[in-house]
């Protein structure tokens, strides 16, 4: 037995984690605990998608997940330009 | 069989299982950003490291590492974010 | 022509070769791809001189807050972990208040970001210099931790 064979197990192990998870989505009770998926979707699909570029052999999918993690990256500007203030209001 | 990878592997799992676990038991926004955030950013690190070792290739693992490193940031961000906006919006935190 | 300072030449220099390294981890390090790399590295290095300003940083102080964060990282994680999947869920959260004294921009970013990701504390709003932190158990000594956390990151960034 390889190591590839436990591959589709896990993936199998992580949507059914992103099943669970969509409960929290349902239920609520705030807009805020609804907003925490998209940080589940996120972390999950980075991970199926990396460990499908390795069992299909298929490398472009590692740079998709790439892709992903940039585009959450790019949501963390937001933040960014919250905290990045200078105190003096110098450049 | 490659042991370190697949044990690297089972502990990506068992820490994204810990994160949703975290995610439907605790009691408020808070306390669940708390679970996500950590517990699935240290998860997909194991992964994406059982991954790396499995290939074996240095240049993949930098690949994978910049990856890890994007995932860290953007939901380390994120999770900032959503925990101001439930202050802000009078979402008291859950108090024993 | 305006005189460069040395920081900026050192800065430029530092993310020239970053930048280089990073296309060459996405693109592959293969003579042909620097035939777009090259040009691509030389101008976002450029336009990030035109957007951020030089950060100073010590580079060994560095590694040693990488090595660092990885390690409470994961203590994080088996932290959340256990209190999870414990069959009584053991919280006592509460939100604490912290004075940070790191200079706003990247140190402030790091700051706030590494607290969501050690054990038991979440960063959820900054005014000024105030940090609000969401912790999981109101009895552990937070102000050590914030403080610790926030001592190594001012020996990386010299004031």
């Amino acid at each position: 037995m390889t190591i590839d064979a436990v591959h589709p197990w896990l993936a199998l192990f992580l949507l059914a984690n992103l099943l669970a998870g969509l409960w929290r989505v349902l239920t609520g009770p705030t807009a805020a605990d609804r907003m925490l998926s998209t940080q589940l979707f996120g972390t999950t699909a980075v991970a199926l998608l990396a460990i499908e570029a390795d069992t299909r052999a298929m490398p472009a999918l590692r740079d998709v997940a790439l892709v992903f993690a940039l585009l959450a990256a790019i949501t963390a500007v937001a933040f960014v330009r919250r905290v990045w203030q200078p105190r003096e209001g110098s450049k | 069989m490659n042991w370190l990878a697949l044990a690297s592997l089972a502990l990506g799992a068992f820490f994204f299982l810990a994160g949703t676990v975290g995610l439907l038991r605790f009691p408020d926004v808070h306390s669940r950003l708390h679970a996500l955030t950590k517990a699935d950013n240290v998860g997909l690190g194991f992964l994406l490291f059982g991954l790396a070792l499995e290939v074996g290739s240095p240049l993949v693992g930098a690949k994978l590492f910049v990856i890890w490193c994007l995932v860290l940031l953007a939901s380390a961000s994120v999770s900032h974010v959503i925990a101001r906006a439930a202050l802000r919006r009078g979402v008291e935190p859950w108090q024993r | 022509m305006p005189a460069v300072s040395s920081a900026v030449l050192r800065a430029g220099a530092f993310r020239i070769a970053l930048y280089a390294l990073l296309w060459g981890i996405l693109a592959g390090f293969e003579p042909g791809s620097w035939f777009l790399g090259a040009p691509a590295v030389l101008l976002a290095a450029w336009l990030s001189l035109q957007l951020a300003s030089p950060v100073p940083f010590r580079p060994w102080p560095v590694l040693v807050f990488v090595a660092f964060f990885i390690g409470r990282s994961v203590s994080g994680a088996v932290d959340v972990a256990r209190r999870a999947l414990a069959p009584r869920l053991r919280l006592a959260p509460a939100l604490v208040v912290y004075q940070t004294s790191l200079p706003a921009g990247l140190p402030r970013v790091l700051f706030l970001n590494s607290i969501s990701l050690t054990p038991g504390t979440l960063s959820a709003d900054i005014r000024d210099d105030t940090v609000w932190v969401h912790v999981l158990d109101e009895n552990g000594d937070h102000e050590q931790a914030l403080s610790g956390l926030e001592g190594r990151l001012a020996r990386v960034f010299p004031q």
